[in-house]
């Protein structure tokens, strides 16, 4: 049977992922098994463990193999667990904390995961970055969950939604993906309206802006926007990548690059500094008070009910 | 009268699902058609997401009257003066948006 080796030398994070995806693909399509052979490697990011789970997972689904190969020692401890593969012997590489890759099949099971990332977050950073991490991760993984288990469209099929955490160094690192349907094809589908006249390789971009990555009847879209936004304060990084594109979005600046073959879902990946400075009451009171002065100019506010 | 008490942290301090919003807002229902009153718990609850306090508070005001909603629902927030601060911005950050939402539905259909 035809196997497709990849020997990865040097890292594998979103880059190297991004060079291999066509191949990947390729191998799918034509029912080729894959070994990833990370023994040389000397650094595999918590979004490269996750991007390989998946391909593992779709190969698997298919009764493919998708094989990937570890040392048995250094930093290869620390991946065996992130890989699920459950060393008894692991050691907290460079004081490490972590979720491992978790799988969520329904609601109950992304919002046990997202307490638990929390837990991790609490322990590891100040009061302020854990309460606006955690509010991103119950964000992303809500709505990954409408996309994966919760198949938004009829062509889908129920998957889970992944998510993984890390405390890395000086930075919290946090992965979150679904199989669904994708970002640039939902905006294709239902926000016409706000796609109007932009590049399909802007859509990613647009999705940043406030009520754009909603959807008429469910969701305000204010998840991507908040997410930007405490991405922008808290001096990290966003790595997305959705249907036909890529995009990392960093101090504020979006760059999106054509992939070399169709990424099936959503992946989201996230780096923020453990010492920024982050509000995420100002960041929700900002976008409220915009609602609010835009409701007094229409008409009367009643009384709140329950503030 | 006889309240009925629905604590939220028993499902997490986090509160992330629009489904968990949407089973939780149900229960309420059931109590409001039979004229119980209820006593929604938020002590220990440190943070929702918008689609949980779309479902679960933005639908309840977009589909009950306020008067009664506020005669029959008495929320009880957090001691803790940030979480309960936190908690007051997402439910009228929901509810807002869900006016905003029936508001615009309801211009649609009368055009």
């Amino acid at each position: 049977m035809n196997i497709l080796q990849i020997d990865v030398t040097n890292k594998f994070s979103v880059a190297e992922f991004r060079k291999y995806i066509l191949e990947f693909n390729e191998a799918l399509e034509s029912r080729t098994n894959v070994c990833v052979n990370l023994k040389k490697a000397n650094y595999v990011s918590i979004y490269g463990v996750m991007l390989l789970e998946l391909y593992k997972d779709i190969f698997e689904s298919k009764g493919l193999i998708f094989q990937i190969l570890l040392r048995d020692h250094g930093l290869a401890k620390f991946l065996s667990d992130l890989f699920g593969k459950q060393e008894k012997d692991f050691e907290r590489l460079f004081k490490q904390d972590y979720l491992k890759i978790s799988r969520c099949m329904n609601s109950k099971e992304t919002n046990e995961v997202a307490n638990q990332v929390s837990r991790i977050l609490k322990a590891h950073c100040s009061d302020d970055v854990s309460l606006s991490v955690s509010w991103l991760i119950g964000e992303l993984a809500d709505n990954a969950g409408v996309h994966g288990y919760g198949c938004l469209t009829s062509e889908e099929f129920p998957s889970p939604v992944y998510v993984a955490a890390l405390d890395n160094a000086h930075n919290v690192e946090i992965a979150i993906m679904d199989r669904g349907f994708g970002i640039v094809n939902t905006l294709k589908t239902y926000g016409r309206k706000k796609i109007k006249g932009i590049r399909e390789r802007d859509f990613l971009e647009k999705a940043l802006e406030k009520g754009v990555s909603g959807h008429p009847t469910w969701s305000p879209g204010f998840g991507l926007y908040g997410t930007s936004q405490i991405i922008l304060n808290g001096n990290g990084c966003m790595d997305i990548f959705s249907n036909s594109y890529s995009m990392h979005f960093k101090d504020g600046k979006a760059s999106t690059s054509l992939l070399k073959s169709d990424f099936k879902g959503t992946f989201i990946g996230l780096r923020i500094k453990k010492d920024s400075q982050l509000n995420l009451e100002e960041i929700i009171l900002a976008s409220t008070l915009e609602q609010m002065k835009e409701w007094r100019d229409n008409q009367e506010v009643e009384e709140d009910i329950w503030t | 009268m006889d309240l009925k008490n629905i604590n939220l942290v028993d499902h997490g301090k986090t509160l992330t699902t629009r489904d968990l919003g949407r089973e939780i807002r149900l229960i309420i229902t059931k109590y409001l058609e039979s004229g119980e009153g209820i006593i929604l718990n938020l002590e220990g609850v440190e943070l929702f997401s918008s689609g949980f306090a779309d479902e679960l508070f933005g639908k309840l005001s977009a589909t009950y009257d306020s008067n009664l909603l506020r005669e029959k629902l008495k929320v009880i927030y957090p001691k803790s003066e940030k979480s309960s601060s936190l908690l007051r911005i997402l439910i009228r950050k929901a509810v807002l948006d869900r006016r905003k939402k029936k508001e615009k539905e309801e211009e649609g259909d009368a055009s």
